[in-house]
């Protein structure tokens, strides 16, 4: 047990940080200073849209995905030629089975303003 | 002293790829490439602060470029030099993985850039066996040019 203390911890460390112990390629979001309704043309009618992007990693050993706050919003913006403001970010997890599986994605809400 | 060791790894780690969010003009956390055991070379420069323009900052009259991409990456090198999974290791990195570069790369591919605004920074890490490791920062924004 005492040479398995070492293994548990490195594998705590890779699930905690969503790497991967053999291979990682993962985008991670850092900072989004967005935009108020008093810096864009807003309307009481703007659509309030939601956006996504994901990260996940397997058996601790591989992490993929793009979680980034630029996947996030457009795939919120979708075909809209728009811009983001009133935006709310928020992280959302899955882990499954001790985290063998783990999903950590970027939410983004906000409402599209026209250009 | 084993144990705090792992604690310190651990913590390390778990750091070093966490998703940072807004707020990030006034915390001014450094996005560096974490170093390893046994840091050989360590010449690297990474992304701490930067207030960027909302829409309304923007200058009166300043034309829209649209949509624009820039980058600027860290390297890591860590050679392992025990075979346990405390991975004990002789490390190096190198690189400009800062705004400015990132932002020098969007000037470069489009010159007649002014400002940006609507800007989202991300970070891309990838690792292959923890040997080699890269960690970049994406800015994604809107540009505009200067009013004509």
């Amino acid at each position: 047990m005492r040479q398995l203390r070492p293994l548990c911890l490195a594998l705590a460390a890779a699930a905690l940080s969503s790497c991967g112990i053999l291979y990682t390629d993962i985008k991670v979001p850092r900072g989004y200073r967005t935009a108020t309704p008093a810096d864009v043309k807003s309307a009481s009618d703007d659509p309030t849209v939601s956006g996504m992007s994901c990260n996940r990693s397997a058996i601790y050993l591989f992490a993929w995905g793009d979680g980034s706050y630029a996947a996030a919003v457009t795939n919120a913006l979708g075909t809209r030629d728009g811009i983001l403001y009133d935006v709310r970010a928020d992280v959302k997890v899955n882990a499954y089975v001790l985290g063998l599986y783990s999903k950590v994605c970027t939410v983004l809400t906000g409402k599209v303003a026209k250009l | 002293m084993r144990l705090l060791t792992s604690a310190v790894l651990l913590v390390a780690l778990a750091s070093s790829a966490a998703a940072r969010g807004e707020g990030d003009e006034e915390t001014a956390t450094p996005g560096l490439i974490p170093p390893g055991n046994f840091v050989l070379f360590y010449d690297t420069e990474g992304p701490l602060s930067f207030v960027t323009m909302t829409p309304r900052e923007r200058p009166k009259g300043a034309r829209e470029l649209g949509l624009v991409k820039g980058s600027s990456c860290q390297h890591g090198l860590s050679v392992p030099i025990t075979a346990d999974v405390r991975g004990t290791s002789i490390t190096g990195a190198i690189g400009n993985g800062g705004y400015s570069k990132a932002l020098a790369d969007i000037k470069k591919s489009k010159p007649d850039v002014a400002g940006i605004y609507d800007v989202r920074t991300d970070m891309r890490v990838f690792s292959i066996l923890g040997i080699y490791r890269k960690l970049c920062t994406e800015v994604t924004a809107r540009a505009f040019a200067a009013a004509p």
